[in-house]
């Protein structure tokens, strides 16, 4: 009785201690899971920085490499130099071809000049010939009236001659009958052989006069075809005058010689283009660059990232901008905060590869469908260059 | 009072601290979820309070045991999760 009386508190307090144990864990585990939803996390997420690969843009050995693999280098610190020789000799060959140019265009102009001159000269002698067209146009004018003047007196000295012959005729038969003397006929002949040659020697004129008129022309047939000379070598001297375009065209082209040459010497110097790390890096001085080929990779330090694959149920609690507390697993006691800064727009699909041009689609069909994560790019505010590294784990949970 | 003060101030650091440490526990060089950890360490608090039960006879005054444990187990696991880790 004595047993009974003490079990039934005791039965009650166990019965409201399971009841409290049952409500308590039921709740608890509601709370929990609210809080996993509410504020999603994972530890699928790795440490991530952008980097490049340094690819020299010219060719040659190193002749000077003075950082380490794993160095920390400033922007525009030193990474590597590359044989500048061969390209300073290229870029004095380009300034001498250009000052060579220069020259050649100087020289062109004087011999233009001197060309100019020529012409000048052709149409000096064209000015003279045509000129001389117009002396000998006078000379046949000259010639023609000489040639009248003769006529004239050719025409005179034939009635003289008629004259006097006809006179000799009419008193050579008085002769004879004595009315006149000898002294008279011999008179009238010699008057008669006087004019005979007058009259030859006018003829003479006249002929003399035709040839000199005949000369004339000729003299101006030729001083015609002198004008027609001379223009020609006016016109060719017109046409031979040299062009200094052709040079002038080539300035440019010498001056992007110089240019690309200078630009090439430059890249044998290559420099930190941001704050990085050095990794990858396993060569020495003496390695040889070719254009293009990656020598070693920098890490760019100025950003880290955390990048987080979130199940694609957990995104719709993830907003840009959200605070997102991150731990390294290099030191899980400390928290780093970052803030979401871009959620993924894609990831390969389940069915998405394409076999021999056609699409590839599994012809199983799954009843329980795994949901897909993508991945949320966190930007760290305040990093620590000891624990961030590439590919280091995190685990993050989003405020 | 000054007892009950003290686990009051101690049991609000504690959840303050809570979310200052990584929800990931590395044993020997991987990298196991808490909630893991929250659980193990819970069936083993379960086996203390089984065994001060079983030392007061007090055990078979609470009832089904099998509700009692594993509620007591999920209590204890979320309990030590949303102090510690939440």
């Amino acid at each position: 009785m004595d047993q009974e009386t003490q079990s039934t508190p005791r039965k009650r307090l166990g019965r409201w201690i399971l009841i409290g144990v049952v409500v308590a864990a039921a709740f608890t585990l509601l709370l929990s899971i609210y809080q996993v939803d509410l504020h999603p996390r994972t530890d699928d997420a790795n440490v991530w920085a952008n980097y490049i690969e340094i690819a020299p843009e010219v060719s040659g050995r190193l002749v000077e490499l003075p950082i380490k693999d794993n160095d920390f280098v400033k922007k525009g610190g030193l990474l590597f130099v590359i044989d500048p020789r061969p390209y300073e000799y290229a870029l004095q060959q380009a300034l001498a071809d250009q000052e060579l140019l220069e020259q050649q265009i100087i020289d062109e102009n004087r011999k233009i000049a001197a060309q100019n001159s020529a012409v000048d000269a052709a149409g000096a002698a064209l000015h003279v010939s045509r000129t001389g067209i117009q002396t000998a146009s006078s000379s046949i004018d000259l010639a023609k009236a000489a040639v009248t003047r003769a006529q004239a007196a050719s025409a005179a000295a034939e009635a003289r001659l008629k004259y006097a012959t006809n006179d000799l005729n009419r008193i050579q038969p008085l002769l004879q009958k004595q009315y006149v003397t000898v002294d008279q006929v011999d008179q009238a002949n010699t008057a008669v052989r006087i004019a005979q040659g007058n009259y030859d020697e006018s003829q003479a004129a006249l002929l003399q006069s035709q040839a000199s008129l005949n000369q004339a022309i000729l003299q101006h047939e030729q001083a015609g075809n002198t004008a027609v000379e001379s223009q020609a070598r006016l016109g060719q001297a017109v046409h031979t005058v040299d062009r200094v375009e052709t040079l002038l065209a080539q300035r440019p082209a010498k001056a992007a010689k110089v240019d690309s040459a200078r630009l090439d010497l430059e890249r044998t110097r290559v420099l930190a283009p941001f704050d990085a790390y050095v990794t990858n890096m396993n060569i020495s001085e003496g390695a040889y660059a070719r254009p293009g080929a990656p020598i070693f990779t920098l890490i760019d330090s100025r950003n880290w990232y955390v990048v987080a694959n979130y199940r694609e149920s957990k995104l719709k609690n993830i907003h840009l901008g959200s605070h997102v507390d991150v731990y390294v697993m290099g030191h899980p006691d400390r928290k780093f905060g970052g803030h979401v800064e871009s959620i993924g727009y894609g990831v390969f699909p389940e069915d998405g590869s394409v076999a021999g041009g056609l699409p590839n689609i599994e012809r199983t069909l799954n009843w329980v469908h795994l949901s897909a994560r993508f991945p949320v790019r966190i930007h760290i505010d305040d990093p620590d260059p000891n624990l961030f590294r590439i590919g280091a784990t995190a685990v993050t949970v989003v405020r | 009072m000054t007892r009950r003060t003290l686990i009051f101030a101690s049991t609000i650091c504690l959840l303050c601290t809570g979310c200052g440490r990584a929800p990931s526990v590395d044993i020997i060089g991987s990298f196991f979820p808490v909630w893991m950890v929250c659980l193990t360490i819970a069936i083993v608090l379960a086996c203390i309070v089984r065994l001060v039960l079983l030392r007061y006879k007090f055990e078979s005054e609470i009832g089904p045991v099998a509700l009692f444990y594993p509620a007591l187990v999920i209590l204890f696991s979320c309990l030590l999760w949303l102090i510690f880790f939440r």
